[in-house]
């Protein structure tokens, strides 16, 4: 019958070879990083928000379902609640406006349902 | 020779397989279409099947509709190439502008699965004229966002035009505007609709075989042309 090894001892000897080395063997991940990104100059960057709501007339079902919820949780005063979607856009200088009103018109809202505002704010 | 019948996949499509099946139970030749390819590989006819095609994220359909085999297939169908899109295909179809209107999430927020009726209410296509006018058929419906909104400009105008093509009855579920399952381009050559008729083509596999008229009617329109 084998003979019973106490809990973490190794049953090879000199000790499981994959940990051992120290220091020397480690990998310097600090080295790693690229030198050539330090002082390049980086294109202007600006932030621009666009905020999608379905419209007015149209029905928001996740809207209502929220404003019934709120209601069954206990606050009350809460008149209407409609739910839409919020886009936080990074974009360089190369981008204008027309450009900004094609993604959202084009693409971020569908104009059949959903009306839209866009923000460039401060970075 | 047979018809060729393009069938789509998207990352996320699910139900090109059984497209196929009922493009192949038609007697035509159902060649399989790839999101990437501009490629239309010679068909006749496309079907843009259902699922969730990238995930539905922003929006369903909206990003397929950017797809390259997308550019090919609206290029296709405004020159008279039949196209059916079936559920996410029919929204992928809307967010092309081939059919207007929209889909939302569905009146009661539940994802709906069940066997639906539909009432024929335009035989004037390429995917419905072997119904009778007035048929009623049961076919299988499932999704989330199947509620059809549209203004109501746009709304009249289908109506007048008799471009409403299938309506729910027996109770609208989901809360689709004039009880609307799908609709046509002017021409009839486009139809889209949100419930299945690829997963009623034979009594063994579904609630009925009322959905494999349509496959037939675009083989018939097909020979036709």
């Amino acid at each position: 019958m084998a003979q019973r090894r106490a809990v973490g001892q190794s049953r090879f000897s000199g000790g499981p070879r994959h940990l051992g080395g120290g220091a020397a063997n480690r990998v310097n991940y600090a080295r790693r990083v690229p030198t050539t990104c330090v002082n390049k100059e980086q294109p202007a960057v600006a932030r621009v928000v666009v905020d999608v709501m379905p419209k007015p007339e149209i029905l928001d079902p996740q809207g209502q379902a929220a404003l019934g919820a709120a209601g069954r949780l206990g606050f009350t005063g809460i008149k209407e609640i409609r739910q839409g979607k919020h886009f936080e856009i990074e974009v360089d200088d190369t981008v204008d406006d027309a450009t900004l009103e094609k993604i959202a018109e084009g693409f971020l809202a569908n104009p059949v349902i959903e009306q839209w505002t866009i923000t460039r704010v401060d970075a | 020779m047979s018809a060729r019948i393009g069938v789509i996949t998207f990352p996320g499509t699910l139900d090109d397989g059984d497209a196929a099946r009922a493009v192949t139970y038609a007697d035509a030749e159902a060649v399989p279409l790839w999101h990437a390819d501009e490629d239309l590989r010679g068909v006749d006819a496309v079907v843009v099947p259902g699922g969730f095609s990238y995930g539905d994220y922003l929006r369903a359909g909206v990003i397929a509709r950017f797809a390259p085999v997308m550019t090919s297939v609206i290029e296709a169908a405004r020159a008279g190439m039949p196209v059916l899109g079936i559920c996410n295909g029919f929204q992928i179809l809307c967010e092309a502008g081939l059919l207007p209107g929209a889909m939302i999430r569905n009146q009661g927020l539940h994802f709906i699965c069940r066997d639906q009726w539909l009432r024929v209410e335009n035989t004037d296509t390429a995917w419905t004229s072997r119904y009778e006018q007035g048929a009623e058929i049961l076919i299988p419906m499932k999704n989330i966002d199947g509620c059809y909104v549209a203004e109501q400009s746009t709304l009249d105008a289908l109506e007048a035009e008799g471009r409403v093509v299938f309506r729910y009855v027996g109770g609208n579920p989901n809360g689709s505007r004039n009880d609307i399952a799908g609709i046509r381009s002017e021409n009839g050559r486009v139809v889209g609709l949100m419930p299945h008729p690829e997963h009623a083509i034979d009594a063994l596999t579904g609630p009925s075989d009322d959905g494999l008229g349509m496959f037939y009617s675009a083989v018939d329109a097909l020979v036709k042309a």
